[in-house]
């Protein structure tokens, strides 16, 4: 059975077109009286005295219901409400187009490969290739075991692919080292490490028609003096270039 | 004294964004404190608050959100800065229009 209160909330209501809103004037109007009672309660007022006292303190049911209908207008609620479906739909949309031409695999291929990348500086030389693009920048240099270890960091990216089990991978390039007294030579170079970090995304790998590899690569040159500059190269792949990294002198 | 409706209902707009001016509040605690501000003067039908309350809102001169309180999760009412602004505003017309209104029933003229 419907109580008195119930009974005004709803003859206010009626006069709400806008529906969708009614629900919540309800509840925020039952939170009043609710209030009110409580308060007269509080002053030992009976509960159906309080309830009546606090009744009749709202007003007249069908005034409030029509000013707030002036201000919870249909045509600009549903509007709004329009409006919020419609963004809804969009970005429905824009997820189900991402989807259907990137493929989902694909795409969380991407965002993990996005994430394992870490781009080079901005100052990094680099180099256009047949199939992609070379950056070089100097990294730390530090003192081991009586020698000078200087950090030499490459990324690569690749723009193509290289056919199917032709993927480019920069530990098999037989990169070169110089500096100012000549080509490091190989022993020179012992130890050499290298650590590599590829990232690979490829949509469509037989026709190669979008996606990427990426590689990042830090040399390590053991040397007997801290270096100023090195230069890479790669002389096996036909291209005249170098690449030239710079160290920081030591203030 | 009680005051003719009408006079009040010109003016509501500006008194319940004064009361918002200091701080947030609920619709119970609006009508207690016009109440206690203006010794009982200004009583309103308490419904009729909420017409006001939901204009205010749909200026973007007030806010509201829900918060928790004694078991009761009811909306509180918090001032904007477009709300602070016109408050200023309906102080300084309300202030012209006293001054003209004692200016005429006191017989007092410019000329």
């Amino acid at each position: 059975m419907r109580d008195n209160f119930q009974i005004w909330v709803d003859a206010v209501c009626e006069q709400v077109r806008f529906w969708p809103d009614r629900k919540g004037i309800a509840k925020e109007l039952r939170i009043h009286y609710e209030d009110h009672c409580q308060a007269l309660e509080r002053l030992n007022y009976e509960r159906p005295l309080a309830e009546e006292r606090s009744l009749r303190a709202m007003g007249n049911a069908q005034e409030v219901g029509r000013a707030l209908d002036r201000v919870h207008k249909p045509w600009l609620g549903w509007l709004w409400e329009a409006s919020r479906w419609l963004a809804r739909c969009l970005a429905v949309l824009a997820l189900v187009t991402l989807l259907w031409t990137v493929g989902w695999e694909s795409l969380a291929e991407r965002t993990q490969g996005e994430l394992a990348w870490e781009a080079p500086p901005a100052g990094a030389e680099s180099v256009e290739l047949e199939h992609g693009t070379l950056w070089a920048a100097p990294g730390d240099v530090t003192e081991r075991d009586g020698h000078t270890v200087a950090e030499v960091r490459l990324w690569l990216q690749m723009r193509d692919p290289l056919g199917t089990g032709g993927y480019a991978c920069m530990r098999n390039w037989m990169f070169s080292y110089r500096d100012e007294q000549g080509e490091l030579p190989l022993q020179t170079r012992d130890p050499l490490t290298m650590e590599l970090t590829p990232s690979r995304y490829w949509q469509n790998m037989d026709s190669g028609s979008r996606g990427w590899t990426r590689y990042r690569q830090t040399v390590e040159l053991v040397l007997d003096s801290p270096p100023r500059w090195a230069e890479v190269s790669y002389p096996l792949s036909g291209g005249d270039w170098a690449l030239r990294v710079e160290w920081e002198a030591e203030p | 004294m009680k005051i003719d409706k009408s006079l009040i209902s010109g003016s509501t707009t500006m008194l319940i964004l004064s009361l918002l001016a200091k701080e947030e509040m609920y619709g119970y605690q609006m009508i207690l404190e016009l109440a206690r501000r203006s010794n009982r003067t200004f009583e309103l039908k308490e419904g009729t608050l909420y017409p006001i309350l939901h204009g205010l809102e749909a200026e973007q001169l007030v806010t509201v959100r829900e918060k928790e309180a004694d078991g009761r999760v009811r909306k509180y009412y918090r001032i904007t800065k477009k709300g602070l602004k016109a408050l200023e505003a309906k102080k300084e017309e309300w202030g012209v229009f006293t001054e003209q209104v004692n200016a005429v029933i006191h017989g007092a003229s410019l000329a």
